[in-house]
């Protein structure tokens, strides 16, 4: 395998679930190079999730191919892609109070047979995912009894634990506090010094822009911008994508654009937003 | 505690309660006489009544009762509902109905095997439209449509049940209150027999199945991401538990509640990891039924009331405190 090789290639890739006259997602295209920061952002309805559950092979596109690491989707064992690539999916609803300690551990499952205990291997992976996540203190907490922020941390500590070397996450700072959405964005962005590949869905503009090394912009279906944040985060695309008047403005600080949302709607845009309300539902 | 230690304990239970359920009953035998007929030596009616009535009798109760509780928890996992039990959801009187049926059309006697087989159509029935009633849209089920679907669904097949022996004039085949409670009585070695080699390879199939089963407790997606072949595991736990309900039912009728109380208690003493609970599940869920079917054969004697009479009654306070637990405490 050649070390320049993409960990993930999407080409052409259409979804069209069944009975929707319009596809989910049309003509695809996305490269993630390695021990990048891949963000992937889009309006309400663009397709960011079916875009994610499609590279993980979750839903199967109507034409074009997924390749990780090279390697058609297809071809993948579920346990093989466990151990290459972690999710964070959006959220997750718990039936029973496992403990933080447990729910960390089934990170290890894609190395264990049936009944194989943890190994000093498994038990070191475990124990580097809480600290990076700074969780440490939390291990026999039931999840029941976790914050909003703490258990985001538990299930990133879960995904760190199956040691991947590509980390896809899902909207995972929704609902946090700056001090744990900064923690987070700050922890991923560690990682890719580490030789991990990082792709995350967020609705969060101008923390993908100070974070990112490329960002990928979704518009019902289909990729509106490609590039680097300079590239992606200019006023006319924001504006049409959002279907909201954006001024973009360079951070004083880290000179990554920084996005700000017109208090006001001029009214010429009114009529562009009414019309797209139809069809952006989740 | 420790899962080695908790399980020598529960089997050690397990042991003391088939030992009460062969030396408790009408006829009162001293240790001497139930050791020697156990060796096949004594008397004569002692050999009887201990080797061929309640021998098979506590051997079945075991079986049985390790069965719901096993297939009880697995049911939960595939659910994600604590509340799930082969009772509450339906199965059980599902494959209830699939017996009556072909023994009232007298079916079940040239092969012994018809009469599981269609127990076990008739939990799949129930099932299926247990299932189809609660998906929703978003493929998540509701807690609430799933149990009221369930317990409809074991009402509709009841009422089934008493049409079918109402309309039925075969001889000999055990009445509504049989069914609908369940009883032990009158086990023979051959219907013991019949029922181990449903539940055993089941039972084993199961506990192989723990660590997808953690993972589906979790969720579906996470558990694909986690290296599960979701529907491959989904598939074989829904039909192998099942099956092994129903191999229980058509032997001893209805018997409720089992696969809600033990796999609740075990999740108290060992936590939630189905690779320790499900083994530990079985060995508690035979004592369980055990110590109920001889709680039924004393409790009133002579009379004996239904087994599932028993379990109902410490089933019931239990399935109302963990409902009401539920809905108050929201899990994130």
């Amino acid at each position: 395998m050649k070390n320049t090789m993409s960990p993930i290639q999407v080409s052409n890739l259409t979804v069209r679930y069944h009975g929707t006259r319009k596809p989910v997602l049309e003509g695809v295209q996305m490269t993630v190079h390695k021990s990048s920061f891949h963000t992937i952002l889009g309006p309400n309805g663009s397709g960011k999730s079916s875009l994610l559950k499609t590279i993980m092979g979750l839903i199967k596109p109507s034409s074009g191919t997924v390749l990780i690491n090279g390697l058609p989707i297809s071809s993948w064992t579920r346990s093989e892609l466990a151990k290459k690539v972690a999710v964070v999916p959006q959220s997750e609803t718990f039936a029973f109070p496992l403990t933080v300690r447990e729910l960390v551990a089934t990170g290890r499952y894609p190395y264990l047979n049936a009944f194989q205990a943890e190994t000093t291997v498994d038990q070191r992976a475990i124990s580097t995912a809480l600290k990076y996540c700074d969780i440490e203190h939390l291990l026999n907490r039931p999840i029941s009894a976790l914050s909003g922020g703490e258990l985001q941390r538990v299930r990133i500590a879960r995904s760190l634990a199956q040691e991947p070397s590509i980390l896809i996450l899902d909207e995972p700072t929704a609902n946090l506090d700056i001090r744990y959405e900064m923690a987070i964005f700050t922890l991923l962005k560690a990682l890719t010094k580490r030789e991990m590949t990082v792709v995350m869905i967020t609705h969060h503009l101008n923390l993908a822009s100070e974070f990112s090394d490329h960002i990928l912009l979704l518009r019902q279906g289909q990729v509106a911008a490609d590039g680097t944040p300079q590239e992606v985060l200019s006023e006319s695309i924001l504006g049409s994508v959002y279907q909201w008047p954006i001024a973009v403005e360079g951070n004083p600080e880290t000179k990554a654009p920084q996005v700000r949302p017109l208090s006001r709607m001029p009214e010429a845009h009114y009529k562009a937003f009414d019309n797209s309300q139809t069809d952006s539902n989740e | 505690m420790r899962p080695v230690i908790c399980g020598f304990i529960l089997f050690v239970c397990l042991v003391i309660a088939a030992s009460l359920s062969i030396w408790i009953g009408p006829v009162d035998f001293t240790s001497t006489q139930i050791l020697e007929a156990l060796k096949g030596e004594g008397g004569a009616e002692a050999l009887y009544i201990i080797r061929h009535i309640r021998g098979p009798r506590t051997v079945l109760a075991i079986l049985v009762g390790g069965g719901l509780a096993l297939s009880g928890a697995v049911f939960q996992a595939l659910l994600r509902n604590p509340l799930a039990d082969p009772y509450i959801l339906g199965i059980s009187s599902g494959a209830a109905t699939g017996a009556v049926l072909v023994l009232s059309l007298g079916l079940a006697v040239a092969q012994p095997w018809i009469l599981p087989a269609a127990a076990f159509a008739g939990s799949l029935i129930a099932i299926s439209i247990v299932l189809a009633v609660a998906s929703t849209r978003s493929q998540r089920l509701d807690m609430r449509v799933l149990l009221l679907a369930g317990v409809v669904t074991g009402a509709f097949f009841s009422a089934c049940i008493s049409l079918i022996l109402t309309l039925s004039n075969t001889p000999n085949i055990r009445s509504a209150v049989v069914w609908m409670m369940g009883s032990l009585a009158g086990t023979e070695w051959s219907t013991a027999i019949v029922v181990a080699t449903y539940t055993l390879p089941c039972t084993i199939i199961l506990i192989g199945l723990a660590k997808p089963l953690n993972l589906l407790a979790i969720g579906e997606e996470t558990a694909s991401y986690l290296g599960a072949k979701v529907e491959q595991v989904k598939l074989a736990a829904y039909i192998v538990a099942s099956l092994m309900t129903a191999a229980g039912v058509a032997a001893t009728g209805i018997i409720g509640f089992v696969g809600l109380i033990v796999p609740h208690g075990m999740r108290l003493l060992v936590g939630n990891d189905y690779r320790i609970l499900l083994p530990l599940c079985f060995l508690s869920g035979g004592s369980f039924l055990t110590l109920a079917d001889t709680i039924s054969r004393i409790l009133i004697s002579p009379v004996e009331i239904p087994v599932g009479v028993v379990t109902a009654l410490f089933g019931v306070p239990a399935f109302l405190w963990l409902l009401r637990r539920n809905m108050r405490t929201r899990l994130p």
